[in-house]
């Protein structure tokens, strides 16, 4: 499957600093190296609405605003609402899936996880 | 009259004992209001050496993954000279071998997510510890009021006041009996 070409924009969205810099780690491995970051729901979404990005990598549980919140946000959003998001996170039982997806995530990552597993989710998201 | 008096008797040594075991929950009561702020600032204080030494780990793993990088770009370009085949053999391992290493270090870097999964428990430890410390306060609170006239408006303004106090890294007796105090209970 082919994987989204290497100079997309991408946001990493992590309350934790370590999180963030696996993510950034593991994608520049992948290729990526357009990245930015975003602590939170509510930076991430001033990031989104004043900077153009091609794809979302967020955590859920987050101070000030969460990821779910955000993923809501950015399909109620006329300019926003077909970017693909990606949700990386420790909730992991079936309810929290289902709700993520019902929210309009494309794809749900539970950690810790592997460079091969964002890989496959990525490789999903864009083909 | 007599049998009033007997009543009346008995009434007190009712009351006398309910003090007594007011005045016994009222110390390990204290005491834990006491030791909730220096639980939760010691759990504060791991999350912080946790992520430190994280980064520190990460750096550290990043240097080998510079250096694991440059040895195979090496190795590339000594294969490149067309070697004779010993040492062509030799040198293909040593790529081989090193890539292996890369990959690992990629896996251990992954591993490093443990930071934040445990952050994460520590922080609802965290949240635990904050209702606590509001149930205690509240217990405090209506132990000493209890028995004595509030009014309406004494009551908010103690909810206020007991609102500023959680806020406040420690909470003791004295705090609230200073509050107390400012209410004239």
């Amino acid at each position: 499957m082919p994987m989204p070409p290497p100079d997309i924009r991408i946001l990493v969205v992590d309350d934790m600093s370590t999180m963030r810099r696996i993510i950034k780690t593991i994608l520049n491995q992948l290729g990526y190296t357009n990245i930015e970051e975003a602590e939170n729901g509510k930076q991430a979404l001033a990031k989104l609405k004043k900077e153009k990005f091609d794809f979302v990598i967020t955590d859920w549980n987050m101070p000030e605003m969460d990821g779910l919140s955000l993923v809501k946000a950015i399909r109620n959003d006329e300019e926003l609402k077909s970017l693909p998001v990606l949700m990386v996170t420790a909730e992991a039982k079936k309810e929290n899936v289902m709700e993520a997806l019902k929210a309009g995530v494309n794809n749900y990552i539970v950690k810790p996880f592997t460079p091969e597993v964002l890989k496959e989710k990525m490789e999903k998201i864009f083909k | 009259m007599k049998e009033l008096e007997e009543i009346i008797k008995e009434l007190l040594e009712n009351v006398k004992e309910l003090e007594g075991v007011i005045e016994n929950i009222k110390k390990p009561v204290t005491e834990s209001s006491q030791l909730l702020p220096e639980t939760a600032k010691n759990i504060e204080d791991v999350m912080v050496f946790l992520e430190q030494t994280s980064h520190a780990i990460m750096n550290l793993l990043e240097k080998i993954n510079e250096n694991s990088n440059k040895i195979g770009e090496d190795v590339d370009f000594l294969l490149s000279l067309n070697p004779v085949p010993k040492v062509r053999e030799r040198l293909e391992s040593i790529k081989t071998r090193n890539q292996e290493n890369i990959n690992i270090l990629l896996e251990l870097y992954t591993h490093m997510s443990f930071h934040d999964l445990a952050g994460q428990q520590l922080k609802t430890v965290l949240d635990v510890l904050q209702r606590i410390k509001q149930t205690l306060l509240d217990v405090i609170v209506s132990q000493v009021v209890a028995g004595k006239e509030v009014n309406r408006e004494q009551m908010e303004g103690i909810k206020g006041k007991v609102s500023e106090l959680l806020s406040q890294d420690r909470i003791n007796q004295e705090d609230v009996d200073k509050l107390l105090e400012e209410f004239g209970l």
